[in-house]
């Protein structure tokens, strides 16, 4: 029996069998990055779950007897301006942050599924009218069109979770087309068609799940980009409103403080930096497999 | 038996290309009775694989100009619409390919790939589908253990892996089997694996084969009519002892002189190619 030549996705395939949480445990055993990042991940998304169920301080509660007060007894992380609970308001304010990489990446990835999807598959002038308005957005810098959406929307998260994915879409389209034009020339899809599958089966069975490996890849890297985003449009007061938590806006609010008071500063900037941090390894770890890998030599990076 | 499965007539390929046309296929007849084996010899460029593809109805007919007559049992393939020919494709025609392990799907189990093409077939449940697709796989020699260790076809042999393609390709119980350079990537050891296996389908269903290949050894070994093609051209057609024992054209001659050599090491040099 021949050892694999070729592994050609991330475990071996994304059909569901019975043994599908073993492949998964046993590639995530193999893939020691992807573990850490993995449990890492899972620890940040348990703490804003359960965030309620901590013994904190209300995060909106004002204390001005107790304002700017450096990190010790009481306040772990010290408090703020108006000397609400650093610690507090830094665990809350993970939900917006986790709730717009989940949502809006969603969002861009389901529109660009689509989209690529019907541009690979329907034709030279769809795919030429959808890349095109694909161009167009990626011509535009993604930062400054969210915050003209959210400058005609008005601030708030809803409109965040819109403003992301509307910039965040073209990338998943491009990717996912170029992988569905890349796997329709596979042999086992012209083999699949020759062999009485029709168009609708083949597209489903064959290549969709060859296809979507990348896309589903380049998904952590944009969920940490759009929780980059979610804090930069709070930052500039477009995104989560006072006075909810949340990362962006506590570093708005450190501004001008940080010789005084360095902890307003450094507990939300820590907590978005290590968040991004760990998406972006989900992402690299992923990916990192998707390269092809010959029997017996090295994997190519 | 000998029942007509399939009939040709003057069939001519020829690809359109932006500021020319070149003629693949000029005039090729040729018959394929029920149970018998039909090989499809020549060299590179000889027209053969674009016969296989006009007889199976794959043309582009965008990229390719088909015309004369490919009779499948009374139905002509060249004058059906995309969607009669999705209706002929595995359930009247099946087809194998050299690189079997290329047209597996990486992502999907093997057994899953044959219960599929059976169920495209049969109204056959999942699991009845699945269990039949296991039959039919122990039967052309892949056992049931071994696809549970290896079940993905990167992780199977080349020659199982054309025996997963050739249950594949049987699996809506074709009358016409193609079969182009089916052992191109396998040892002489499974080569003669893999004819013997096709030899027993073929005995076994009644279906006509067509077995295109360069190596006139195979394809003596297993055929019943030979079909010598260079240069897009029929050069010799008729029953395979006949050809071998009086071939008719100075190119068939040459062929199996060639052959010869190679084979029992006569004249000056080997023809390895």
């Amino acid at each position: 029996m021949a050892r694999p030549g070729i592994i050609p996705t991330i475990w071996g395939g994304l059909s569901v069998s019975p043994d599908a949480g073993g492949r998964v445990w046993r590639g995530l055993r193999s893939n020691r990055l992807l573990l850490v990042a993995v449990i890492l991940a899972m620890v940040i998304a348990g703490l804003a779950l359960i965030v309620p169920l901590l013994p904190l301080q209300d995060p909106l509660a004002t204390d001005y007897d107790h304002t700017l007060q450096a990190p010790g007894k009481g306040h772990v992380l010290g408090t703020d301006l108006h000397g609400r609970d650093v610690l507090s308001r830094v665990l809350w304010a993970s939900r917006p942050s986790l709730l717009v990489g989940v949502i809006a990446t969603s969002l861009a990835l389901l529109a660009g599924i689509a989209a690529g999807g019907l541009a690979s598959m329907g034709g030279r002038f769809t795919d030429a009218f959808l890349m095109r308005v694909a161009d167009a957005f990626l011509s535009f810098p993604a930062i400054l069109g969210a915050i003209a959406i959210m400058a005609v929307l008005g601030p708030g998260l809803r409109n965040v979770f819109f403003a992301i994915a509307v910039f965040g879409w073209p990338v998943f389209a491009r990717l996912f087309r170029s992988s569905v034009l890349a796997t329709r020339e596979m042999d086992y899809v012209k083999a699949a068609r020759v062999l009485g599958a029709s168009g609708t089966t083949v597209f489903i069975r064959h290549i969709l799940p060859n296809s979507i490996t990348p896309v589903l890849a380049y998904t952590a890297l944009a969920a940490a980009a759009a929780i980059l985003a979610e804090a930069g449009l709070s930052f500039i007061n477009l995104g989560v409103q006072r006075p909810e938590p949340s990362w962006g806006l506590m570093l708005a609010e450190s501004r001008g403080l940080f010789e005084q008071a360095p902890w307003m500063a450094v507990a939300p900037g820590v907590a978005v930096t290590v968040t991004t941090i760990i998406f972006i390894m989900i992402g690299s770890a992923v990916s990192r497999p998707m390269a092809p890998v010959v029997a017996g030599e090295g994997r190519s990076s | 038996m000998n029942d007509t499965v399939l009939r040709v007539n003057d069939l001519h390929v020829a690809y359109v290309k932006e500021d020319s046309v070149v003629e693949a296929v000029k005039g090729v007849d040729f018959s394929v009775s029920a149970g018998s084996v039909l090989a499809i010899i020549g060299g590179s460029g000889a027209g053969k694989s674009s016969v296989a593809l006009a007889v199976a109805g794959l043309h582009d007919q965008r990229k390719a100009r088909v015309t004369g007559k490919v009779i499948l049992e009374h139905d002509d393939i060249i004058q059906m619409s995309e969607d009669q020919l999705d209706d002929i494709r595995g359930a009247r025609v099946g087809m194998i390919f050299q690189d079997s392990r290329g047209a597996l799907d990486p992502t999907m189990k093997v057994v899953n790939q044959v219960a599929e093409a059976i169920r495209r077939h049969h109204h056959l449940s999942r699991e009845e589908a699945r269990t039949e697709a296991l039959k039919r796989l122990h039967s052309a020699g892949v056992a049931k253990d071994l696809l549970r260790h290896a079940p993905y076809a990167h992780q199977l042999s080349s020659g199982l892996c054309q025996r997963v393609m050739i249950s594949i390709a049987l699996a809506g119980d074709p009358i016409l089997l193609v079969a182009d350079e089916p052992t191109g990537s396998l040892d002489l050891t499974r080569q003669a694996q893999i004819m013997r296996l096709l030899r027993e389908r073929v005995a076994a269903s009644g279906l006509g084969m067509i077995l295109i290949t360069h190596d006139l050894g195979l394809a003596t070994s297993i055929a019943d009519d030979l079909l010598v093609m260079r240069g897009g051209s029929q050069v010799e057609y008729g029953p395979c002892e006949e050809v071998i024992k009086s071939p008719g054209h100075e190119y068939t001659n040459e062929l199996f002189g060639l052959w010869r050599q190679t084979c029992f090491g006569k004249g000056k040099g080997h023809a390895h190619t």
